[in-house]
């Protein structure tokens, strides 16, 4: 069973869904978490896993030789302008190429070298039985989907561990890289808050898992009681799978980067979505 | 020479953006008034690395000197490269007065980027 | 014409109620909305939109089935695996999954085709995939019949309203479109076009991450505010979006939002600041206010309350830093 967390909005509480619900899958299940928000990661600061595993995620850059003949076909290929051709000479911009391989289509002469640079890194780690993994793109790059690719090939290589479930922590928003991260899941859970932007955005994102054509339910974090959610949810016929009431306790263990699962009260209502979730969607060990 | 500009007016305004600037207005150093004609700036219609484009182009044609606001890193770098000399004018500057300003050795030269405007495209 | 970007690395953490009330305070500004992909200001700007137009952001590939020869040096050549081969039976795969009603003109010619091949044994189809197209044009360059072309494709929508906190350039990204990078880019040049002549400040909301839409938010800002919150993951991603501020040499600024809900935390923020030589321009204590005014669709600065207090001083000193 592969479970994407997700929500338009950030800071609905993705991560600490996503994060407590894993632990709790751990629980009864061979279970791995992943983090592909790659841009700001924040699982691992609260599972603290103990990491056994650091690739880098590369990618290709062209390097010009001498067998470069000035025709100019490459720089004319280019869509990124990581290519320039001025007064006898090829500048290459490593950091505005996307990668593709074009100018090497391109060049007739054999000219173009492709080098790797550090887009990333994948890091792989254990917090007790939970396989933990995390995608980290580096600052001051652009590309954050071949980092996500890099989490998921890790995460679905074959393994003897034979993993019965997946959580997966998406990035917010609703670009490509939520596209990458979220649609190979078995069913999206889409975090929200009950306030007018954790509405809004909600809309987006059940847009968003509505085109995919992913199954979907609401948590409802921060829960006030209001109806705001509530209605939205009844009159679109979505699920809602757990409510996490407001809750001071919560906000101050939150902000010191633990888990939930150490009061009892959260832990119940992580095992009660774990099982409503293990009811709703098959168990099944992962094919690949 | 060519100047970044808002406007095809000599009377028009130096436009401080580089990549992003509608026109280029292209002229002889010498005789700015009956040789200046505007170019579109190809750039423009770029997705991305517009400096980039823009500098390129001026390599086409055939530009040795250039007027503009300032320039990020990588298209200081492909002006630099295609031996073309930079200097700044401020926006408040018409075009005319900024060849004339450039004439007589006011204009400051650009050696260093600017600000990068990465992704501004 | 000034530029200041309100961002965050991690998300929720009070961006656009402190992007609104600087909309109020402001005497002389125009308003952007750059997270474009989950934007909120709009709820908060009493609004009417003046200008709206399509954005086209991006190009995507596209295989001409009549031109086809079957070679399959598109795929091969693709390094986003946006390249799919409908062979024999593959037309119900691509059946169910576009849904054979909804199915554009396009697709449907494709699925015609692919069944007729399925009986006759013709070679393979192949169509692109829109959401993993990176409109590198390496297929076009690589089809040997020609058959492939980059095409610009609809993005999103943008839009220039008159609000209660004057001009507000906004924008919305279609479901899964590639490019909000650009999108920003157009929005702010938009906000830019109305700020040059009245030499007035463009006040941005950014949206969180690192990645390229932030990039795009804040290069040429004269200053970027930080909004954080005194937690693990607050800290954790004011550290990364520092990095990402330096690199691109932009004056940053940071606030501490809801700053009393973990004394302890925010005193580590402070120390991170002052280790990396930023300013904390501001300390928000946690406020009930703050909800109340998002529920009725208001800036904070409507409402007398500590919150309210705190951001007045804050924007104080954004400006003086602006007028530097």
């Amino acid at each position: 069973m592969r479970i994407g967390v997700l929500s338009g909005k950030g800071g609905t509480g993705k991560t600490t869904v996503a994060v407590n619900l894993a632990l709790s899958f751990a629980q009864t299940h061979k279970t791995q978490y992943l983090d592909y928000d790659v841009e700001e990661p924040n699982g691992f600061l609260f599972l603290q896993p103990e990491v056994k595993e650091q690739v880098s995620v590369p990618l290709l850059y062209p390097e010009i030789s001498d067998k470069c003949t000035l025709c100019g076909e490459c720089s004319k290929a280019c869509q990124y302008h990581a290519l320039a051709q001025v007064s006898q000479k090829v500048l290459v911009f490593p950091e505005l190429c996307h990668g593709c391989g074009t100018c090497s289509i391109v060049c007739r002469y054999g000219a173009v070298l492709e080098r790797e640079r550090p887009l990333g890194l994948v890091e792989l780690g254990y917090h007790g039985n939970l396989r933990c993994v995390q995608g980290i793109l580096r600052e001051g790059e652009a590309l954050a989907v071949p980092v996500i690719q890099a989490v998921r090939s890790r995460a679905e290589e074959r393994s003897t561990e034979g993993f019965e479930v997946t959580v997966a922590d998406c990035p917010p928003g609703s670009s490509c890289s939520v596209i990458h991260s979220v649609e190979a899941s078995d069913l999206a859970l889409l975090v929200t808050e009950p306030t007018a932007f954790g509405l809004h955005d909600l809309k987006i994102a059940v847009r968003l898992v509505r085109e995919l054509g992913l199954r979907h339910g609401v948590v409802l974090n921060k829960d006030d009681g209001s109806r705001l959610i509530r209605d939205y949810c009844g009159a679109e016929d979505i699920p809602l799978m757990a409510a996490i009431p407001f809750d001071i306790g919560i906000a101050k263990t939150y902000s010191k980067g633990l888990p939930l699962l150490e009061d009892s009260r959260w832990a119940v209502l992580f095992a009660d979505l774990r099982d409503k979730l293990v009811r709703e969607v098959p168990v099944q060990k992962h094919e690949d | 020479m060519a100047v970044s500009v808002g406007k095809k007016d000599l009377s028009g305004l130096v436009d401080d953006r580089f990549g992003r600037c509608p026109y280029f207005m292209l002229c002889d150093s010498e005789d700015v008034e009956g040789t200046a004609e505007w170019k579109d700036n190809p750039a423009l219609a770029s997705t991305g690395g517009a400096g980039i484009a823009a500098g390129e182009f001026l390599d086409r044609e055939k530009v040795k000197v250039l007027i503009t606001g300032s320039l990020g890193p990588n298209a200081l770098r492909v002006v630099q490269a295609s031996g073309v000399s930079a200097f700044s004018a401020p926006g408040s500057m018409t075009v005319l007065e900024s060849v004339r300003a450039w004439a007589t050795g006011t204009l400051p030269a650009i050696t260093a980027a600017g600000q990068a405007h990465a992704g501004e495209r | 014409m000034k530029q200041i970007a309100i961002i965050s690395g991690k998300g929720g953490t009070g961006k656009t109620t402190i992007a609104a009330a600087f909309t109020e305070l402001a005497s002389r500004k125009i308003v952007a909305d750059c997270d474009v992909e989950a934007p909120n200001l709009h709820l908060l700007l009493e609004h009417r939109i003046r200008q709206e137009s399509l954005f086209q952001g991006n190009r995507c590939a596209h295989i001409d089935p009549e031109q086809c020869i079957s070679c399959g040096k598109c795929r091969d050549v693709c390094r986003y695996q946006a390249v799919e081969e409908l062979g024999k039976g593959e037309a119900a795969v691509v059946r169910s999954r576009n849904g054979a009603q909804n199915a554009d003109k396009e697709s449907r010619h494709l699925i015609a085709r692919a069944t007729a091949q399925a009986d006759s044994g013709v070679g393979p189809l192949f169509r692109v995939d829109p959401k993993r197209c990176e409109g590198c044009a390496a297929c076009v360059y690589a089809c040997p019949a020609g058959a492939v072309e980059l095409r610009l494709e609809d993005t999103g929508k943008i839009f220039l309203s008159d609000s209660s906190a004057g001009e507000f350039a906004h924008a919305e990204l279609f479901l899964a479109a590639d490019g909000s990078g650009k999108l920003v880019s157009e929005v702010r040049r938009l906000a830019q076009q109305e700020a040059l002549g009245d030499d007035k400040l463009v006040i941005i909301d950014g949206s969180p991450g690192i990645g390229c839409v932030v990039i795009s938010t804040i290069t040429g800002c004269q200053a970027v505010l930080i909004v954080t919150e005194p937690t693990q993951s607050g800290k954790h991603d004011l550290a990364r979006v520092l990095k990402i501020t330096q690199h691109f040499h932009v004056p940053a600024l940071v606030a501490i939002n809801k700053w009393d809900l973990n004394p302890d935390m925010t005193i580590e923020i402070e120390k991170l600041c002052l280790a990396d030589g930023v300013e904390v321009a501001g300390k928000i204590p946690f406020d009930t206010t703050v909800p109340q005014a998002i529920a009725a669709a208001q800036a904070i600065t409507r409402f007398d309350s500590p919150a309210s207090a705190a951001i007045r001083k804050l924007w104080g000193r954004v400006q003086e830093e602006l007028v530097v």
